[in-house]
């Protein structure tokens, strides 16, 4: 028989944030969040969604907490551009948010002992790469394609992956107000609403592991969510100069402050400047974005008789 | 000159376009230019790309919605009255115009573009050998050369599908009476011819479909040799030589290029779901 039980733990160590952490004058004063709640209620885990922190994986996770599997997964046509990622459908989201259950549901999850109140987080210099490579470099459409940045940097012909990076950071920290209204680009602090809810686990992407088994305990089965999220696997040693690492470290000032994130030294920066192969994939992978967004546009148009 | 042409097409249907403004008559050879030339002949007719309706089979890219057959606004020949038809494979006053692509090349790109990039279509469930990875990353040369021999194997099914096929036969090159087979590196050429058969500049598009590898860097003889079994008739009667390839070294794609890969089957496959969805609707 598979057990859920991966590993015995009693109080498992975390990188940064915590675990298991009782809250016994746990209060319902939440005002700034709400679409980003979710209740789980069988479970009695209410997890809070930060973007670029293993979101997909942990809305897949959620769903699959209640019963929910890809099987289960209708369509959606919103504009997202794998499947995978249709998990941020909040419209099929099998789990509710907390601005759609009752008053009751609503001020137990965020007061009762009983409940697991969680949230994934992330280093700040990798989840700032990474909102940057998969919203700006691997996608076509978003409201930041509206936001004043620098172009991608080519050489020859060839992506320069690591200057078009520093260059964005440099953008952002000279339109830090535009950039940090944006959730993939926002400090996680507040994505959390970190002085309005009383978190029991606030688990970095690291320690994904041991929050998994938390959770697979909690609703009696083995929770394997796999991944979901994609990237190019590039290391932030490459890209991170002493100049980009110190506009992060002010763009992020309060997670680091408050989420125990320690600052970084980065080896590099090394040259990485892709190869015509990948630069060609990229270019292609762009192009297919643009049809996902002509038939995701030409769909709702039809769906509303236009 | 073919003097005198006769109208004895019998094996082709939606693949010949009727351009009558222009008096052309084009015959589309799958991976040979055909992207470019289907934007072209709409050009040709003095019609505007722009003003194509919404494609809604599953094309991965912009530039691939011309292939939509149901919406590319020259008509083909079994679609044109039968004085057209005749007009146009028989008067010396039509250009009967195809583009050939070297069988070496053309396969690679095939190959390219049906499996390696994984385009959605029949092919996806024909036989075919895995990507060969060597810890994680894609052997291009080693999947291509793979997949030749799976394919010799399975001629019947492959060459069956326009993609694959020999161009011979695609271009029914017993039944029409061509003016113009045009290889595609003499593109330049054709494009000035069209230029002034039509009295105003005609540009080719091009889309940028693939990866920047050439052919070269994916054959060696025993592959090549397969290519000249399966496109034999292609290089007898088209004029194409067998070529000499040096064993290419292995081509390991990046990692980075890999996970590129990965992302585009993945994006095709969204495609794939919503071109559906979308044809389930009923059109406005």
């Amino acid at each position: 028989m598979v057990s859920w039980r991966r590993r015995a733990h009693k109080q498992p160590m975390v990188s940064v944030g915590f675990i298991g952490r009782e809250t016994p004058e746990a209060s319902d004063r939440l005002h700034s969040l709400a679409t980003t709640v979710y209740v789980v209620e069988e479970a009695k885990v209410l997890y809070v969604q930060v973007f670029k922190a293993a979101c997909s994986t942990m809305l897949w996770t959620i769903a699959e907490m209640v019963g929910y599997g890809p099987q289960d997964h209708p369509l959606s046509t919103d504009l997202h551009v794998t499947r995978s990622l249709t998990i941020h459908d909040v419209a099929l989201h099998p789990v509710p948010t907390i601005d759609t259950v009752s008053p009751a549901l609503r001020h137990e999850a965020l007061t009762s002992p009983d409940w697991l109140r969680v949230a994934v987080i992330r280093d700040p210099y990798s989840r700032l790469y990474s909102g940057w490579e998969s919203r700006v470099l691997l996608l076509h459409d978003g409201p930041w394609t509206e936001y004043p940045q620098s172009e991608l940097v080519f050489d020859d012909g060839l992506l320069d992956l690591g200057q078009s990076f520093r260059s964005f950071v440099a953008s952002v920290a000279e339109h830090r107000a535009i950039w940090q209204g944006d959730f993939h680009f926002a400090q996680q602090v507040y994505q959390l609403a970190l002085d309005e809810i009383d978190f029991t686990d606030v688990v970095t992407t690291s320690d994904l592991p041991i929050l998994f088994d938390r959770l697979s305990e909690r609703c009696g089965r083995l929770l394997n969510p796999g991944r979901h999220n994609e990237g190019l696997g590039i290391s932030l040693d490459d890209v991170y100069d002493p100049a980009t690492t110190s506009l992060c470290e002010e763009l992020y000032d309060q997670d680091f402050a408050r989420l125990g994130f320690p600052r970084r030294t980065f080896s590099g920066p090394r040259p990485v400047v892709l190869d015509a192969v990948a630069t060609a994939g990229l270019r292609l992978l762009d192009e297919r974005n643009k049809r996902i967004e002509d038939l995701v546009g030409e769909i709702a148009r039809r769906q509303e008789g236009r | 000159m073919t003097s005198p042409a006769t109208d004895r097409l019998r094996s082709l249907a939606s693949t010949v376009y009727v351009v009558e403004q222009a008096k052309v008559l084009y015959t589309k050879a799958s991976k040979s230019a055909c992207t470019t030339m289907l934007w072209t002949i709409i050009e040709l007719d003095g019609l505007d790309p722009a003003s194509l309706p919404f494609a809604t089979r599953p094309s991965v890219m912009r530039s691939q919605v011309v292939h939509d057959a149901s919406i590319h606004p020259v008509p083909t020949i079994d679609k044109v009255s039968p004085e057209l038809r005749h007009e146009a494979l028989t008067s010396d006053e039509w250009m009967r115009l195809a583009i050939i692509r070297d069988p070496y090349a053309r396969l690679y790109s095939a190959w390219e573009s049906r499996i390696l990039l994984d385009n959605p279509g029949q092919w996806q469930s024909f036989p075919q050998p895995d990507l060969v990875r060597i810890d994680g990353r894609i052997d291009v040369t080693e999947s291509f050369r793979t997949f030749v021999a799976t394919m010799v194997e399975h001629r019947g099914i492959w060459q069956a599908d326009p993609h694959f096929a020999q161009q011979v036969h695609v271009l029914a090159l017993d039944e029409i009476d061509y003016t113009d087979l045009v290889t595609t590196s003499q593109l330049n050429l054709l494009f000035e011819r069209l230029s002034e058969r039509v009295g105003r500049p005609i540009t080719a598009r091009k889309s940028n479909e693939g990866l920047s590898i050439k052919p070269e860097q994916a054959y060696d003889a025993a592959t090549a040799a397969l290519v000249e079994q399966l496109y034999d008739l292609d290089l007898e009667r088209l004029g194409f030589a067998p070529r000499t390839f040096a064993d290419a070294p292995q081509l390991l794609l990046s990692d980075v290029a890999t996970r590129s890969l990965d992302m585009v089957h993945d994006r095709n496959r969204r495609i794939v779901e919503l071109s559906d969805h979308l044809r389930s609707l009923p059109a406005s």
